[in-house]
């Protein structure tokens, strides 16, 4: 790869990045701003921890998540139970964004990533990839799996004096889902990314002319 | 400095390609495209004043209803961090302080801050007025912490007769101060810290 101009995200300094070596990351000069990262078979570690961390989210819906009891009566709680008490408007929308932010926009995220990965492993790419990668980026900060995590803690240090509580398998699956979508995000890099397209559009237009 | 401005280019902020500044729309990925605009500025303080608006409800109001054996109990964000503190979990209750009231309000300061110095004094130190702009969009979406506690606590505990907690209004109103605080920090351009030249972001008369 040789030599490419870009201008720093937050400041508009423009400047050229010369291709890094394994571990190496390009920095603004003026502002600090991390540019990209460069990581050895970046590509194949995104696919495979995004991969992993699809598969754990699919475990950590089925099994109970927490397991609440009080005066004798007990109830199991799986993670999609917990967005689904739709009463009323407050709920709704508490629901809607708990639904959205801590499952839904992960999920297409980590699908979007995969779908990526796959028309990049190919020699021609798939239909739509220019759109999906756009995508991919937008959606990018709205990840809050890992908040979610925090509030299960909370949640169950404050119940924990009104009744007993155990935990579930999901939320061992959830843990490691929330290790490997920090990887996912570890690997994931804008720039790479659309610098890999880019070089597969221009062959591909090469290859047709 | 050569900025891309300088030199007529403007950056798509999504796939990082260099457009002509003419461009609304980006050649490779088809997003639109936004100069350098002071203009941008009124939108992030629009958002902000809506926040502050809607902080009042979600600290005044119960945030969680809990009803055990028939006696109700209400309580807002700040009684439910005394309570935890009483009931000696104190990281806890330090979590749900740091993460409800001063993360949300060090935000909003720093935003408004940001603003009024864009609109009115220019920048005095870049380097700080960059930095807490980076540090607010940064840990914006940990304010999200108390929402997901509610929301949490309403599936599990609902016990009919015995015990049962419900959300209060606060919670909606909390819901919607942290997206209008995250969408804030969105619109807010950070390069506009970086003009060399001072910025007139709402006033039409001097041109």
């Amino acid at each position: 790869m040789k030599k490419r101009k870009i201008a720093c995200h937050d400041c508009d300094l423009l400047m050229l990045i010369p291709p890094l070596k394994h571990r190496q990351k390009a920095q603004c000069p003026r502002c600090g701003y991390v540019l990209t990262r460069f990581y050895q078979h970046s590509q194949l570690k995104l696919f495979v921890s995004s991969l992993v961390a699809l598969i754990f989210l699919g475990f950590s819906l089925n099994f109970p998540f927490i397991i609440f009891s009080i005066h004798g009566n007990e109830k199991t709680l799986t993670l999609l139970q917990s967005i689904q008490n739709i009463e009323n408007l407050t709920y709704l929308l508490i629901s809607a964004l708990l639904a959205f932010t801590a499952f839904i926009i992960p999920l297409c995220f980590l699908l979007c990533i995969i779908y990526i990965s796959w028309s990049f492993r190919k020699k021609r790419l798939l239909p739509l990839t220019n759109l999906i990668l756009k995508l991919t980026v937008l959606l990018k900060p709205w990840n809050m799996a890992e908040i979610f995590i925090i509030s299960i803690l909370v949640s169950f240090i404050k119940v924990q004096t009104m009744a007993s509580i155990e935990f579930g398998y999901a939320l061992a699956f959830y843990l490691l889902f929330i290790m490997s979508l920090s990887a996912t995000f570890i690997y994931f890099d804008k720039y790479q990314l659309w610098s890999l397209y880019q070089l597969k559009s221009k062959h591909e237009r090469r290859a047709t002319e | 400095m050569i900025t891309a401005n300088n030199e007529k280019l403007c950056q798509c902020p999504i796939c990082l390609m260099l457009n002509a500044a003419s461009n609304v729309y980006c050649e490779q990925c088809h997003a639109h495209l936004t100069n350098i605009n002071p203009k941008c500025i009124q939108q992030t303080m629009s958002l902000l004043l809506t926040s502050y608006l809607l902080f009042i409800p979600a600290n005044f109001l119960p945030m969680m209803v809990t009803t055990v054996l028939g006696s109700k109990t209400e309580s807002t964000i700040l009684g439910g961090v005394v309570l935890l503190w009483q009931h000696q979990s104190y990281l806890v209750a330090l979590i749900i302080f740091f993460a409800s009231i001063v993360i949300p309000l060090g935000k909003l300061f720093a935003l408004s801050w940001l603003c009024y110095q864009a609109n009115y004094t220019g920048f005095s130190s870049k380097k700080m007025a960059y930095r807490s702009y980076h540090i607010t969009e940064f840990i914006g979406k940990w304010s999200m912490v108390d929402i997901y506690v509610v929301s949490i606590l309403v599936a599990l505990v609902n016990m009919g007769e015995i015990v049962k907690i419900e959300a209060g209004f606060a919670a909606a109103a909390f819901t919607g101060f942290v997206l209008m605080t995250m969408l804030a920090a969105n619109t807010f351009d950070p390069r506009l810290i970086w003009q060399s030249k001072p910025i007139e972001a709402t006033n039409d008369s001097r041109k």
